[in-house]
């Protein structure tokens, strides 16, 4: 039940002794939140400057020359760059144009220290898978082609018949 | 010395008496003796207050209180009440402020122009309580400074303060609130703190048969006025204050007390209680 506190001399009623303390409180917190403030803006501009100067000292620091590597890392290196070099380009080009429009190509599976290679496929008919495979073994990439798998499947009402093939390939030239 | 605790007074003005005590320690919530002062009946042409006020002049004076604060506490026979409704559209203090003065001159005519007026804090969407003094009276107790280097820090409505020392005992039901002294009885109407009615009545008698006689008038205006269909009937909380009290046990009928067994005397006005 809210008081009268009515006072001739008061004029307006003033605020309950509840209101004067919140104002108090709100005042503590802006107080504390400007503090708080002012310290992250410093440590923020500490952080800043201490970046610059280490970007300077960086800048100005002479360049030598990088460290030698190891023989071991040097081989790995080596024998990464040469398994990651071949000709990939070319050979899926090649795989792609043996496929034509009534194949369609899902995926490649290589690796490539091995040359194996296996390609999952789609066609609608049998026949087509066979003279996909036969002008897979006819290429001068193929040196061995097998066809691994096949199932029929249904895909919106169509039946196709979904195969994978493993090829171990060459290089063509 | 400067440095020393300048006194503060409590005085009560009534139209035919003046009561004046010494705030007590705030932390012992006792309060000391008062002396209550008989005035000649005033001039009828004069102001009902100024016999008070004059003979409070003259305390000052007697006891050389040149440096005390005065709280006074005015009594219902000097303070016009009215409960306004909830206007909406007046967003700003000086509108409402303007509202309220223009109320008052509705009810009480061009006199009211002369008039001090203060009103609650306002609440949206419930009714006003406002009231008005003449506003030579406080330049009257402004002067007061007159007699040394005495201020009055505040002049507060009887009721007004009997109301907020006694709000809690209200509870949140719909009940009757009155204050009874001599000649007069102020009573309101509340509801959950809302107020429904205010009204003053004016009484001949200073026997219990005073207040007696306009209760029953009082509540039926503010119960007319309300609108309000009051099937069960509200308790009423009275602070009866210089009044004599008989042996009557009425139902419903709850006086409320500065202390246990305390006479309801005069002396209470001058504590705000």
């Amino acid at each position: 039940m809210p008081a009268l506190r009515m006072d001739f001399l008061r004029g307006h009623p003033t605020a309950s002794v509840l209101g004067w303390t919140l104002m108090l409180v709100g005042l503590i917190g802006l107080v504390l939140a400007a503090l708080d403030y002012v310290q992250a803006r410093e440590e923020l501009q500490f952080a800043l400057d201490r970046a610059e100067r280490q970007t300077r000292s960086v800048k100005t620091r002479p360049r030598g020359a990088a460290p030698p590597l190891a023989l071991a890392v040097v081989t790995a290196n080596a024998r990464v760059s040469a398994a990651l070099a071949h000709p990939w380009g070319p050979l899926l080009k090649e795989l792609e144009h043996l496929a034509g429009p009534r194949v369609s190509l899902l995926g490649f599976e290589a690796q490539g220290a091995t040359r194996q290679l296996r390609i999952t496929a789609e066609a609608k008919t049998m026949a087509e898978v066979i003279a996909y495979v036969e002008s897979l073994r006819l290429s001068p990439v193929s040196g061995s082609v097998v066809l691994a798998s096949h199932e029929v499947i249904t895909q919106d009402g169509v039946s196709v018949i979904r195969f994978s093939v493993g090829i171990a390939w060459r290089d063509a030239s | 010395m400067w440095f020393a605790e300048r006194p503060l007074l409590q005085v009560a003005l009534l139209e035919d008496r003046l009561v004046i005590g010494a705030a007590g320690r705030r932390w012992s919530g006792r309060h000391g003796p008062a002396e209550v002062v008989d005035l000649p009946k005033s001039d009828p042409q004069a102001p009902a207050w100024q016999p008070a006020v004059a003979a409070l002049n003259g305390w000052l004076r007697e006891r050389d209180q040149k440096r005390a604060r005065l709280q006074i506490f005015l009594s219902s026979q000097l303070v016009r009440w009215q409960l306004l409704q909830w206007q909406p559209q007046l967003a700003r203090a000086v509108e409402l402020e303007a509202y309220v003065r223009l109320r008052f001159r509705a009810t009480f005519g061009a006199v009211a122009d002369s008039w001090r007026v203060v009103h609650s804090e306002p609440l949206p969407g419930r009714a006003l309580p406002a009231c008005a003094i003449d506003e030579a009276l406080l330049a009257e107790l402004q002067s007061l400074r007159s007699a040394g280097d005495t201020t009055v820090v505040s002049v507060v409505p009887y009721f007004s303060a009997a109301f907020d020392r006694w709000r809690p005992s209200l509870g949140k039901r719909i009940a009757w609130f009155g204050v009874a002294e001599p000649g007069n009885l102020t009573l309101a109407l509340l509801h959950g703190g809302v107020w429904h009615g205010l009204r003053s009545a004016r009484h001949d008698r200073q026997d219990t048969a005073g207040w007696r006689s306009v209760l029953p008038a009082l509540q039926a205006q503010i119960q007319l006025a309300s609108g309000l269909d009051l099937a069960r009937t509200p308790p009423v909380y009275l602070v009866g204050c210089g009044i004599a009290l008989d042996d009557r046990r009425d139902p419903g009928l709850v006086w409320l007390a500065a202390g246990s067994g305390t006479r309801p005397g005069i002396e209470r006005m001058a504590w705000g209680i």
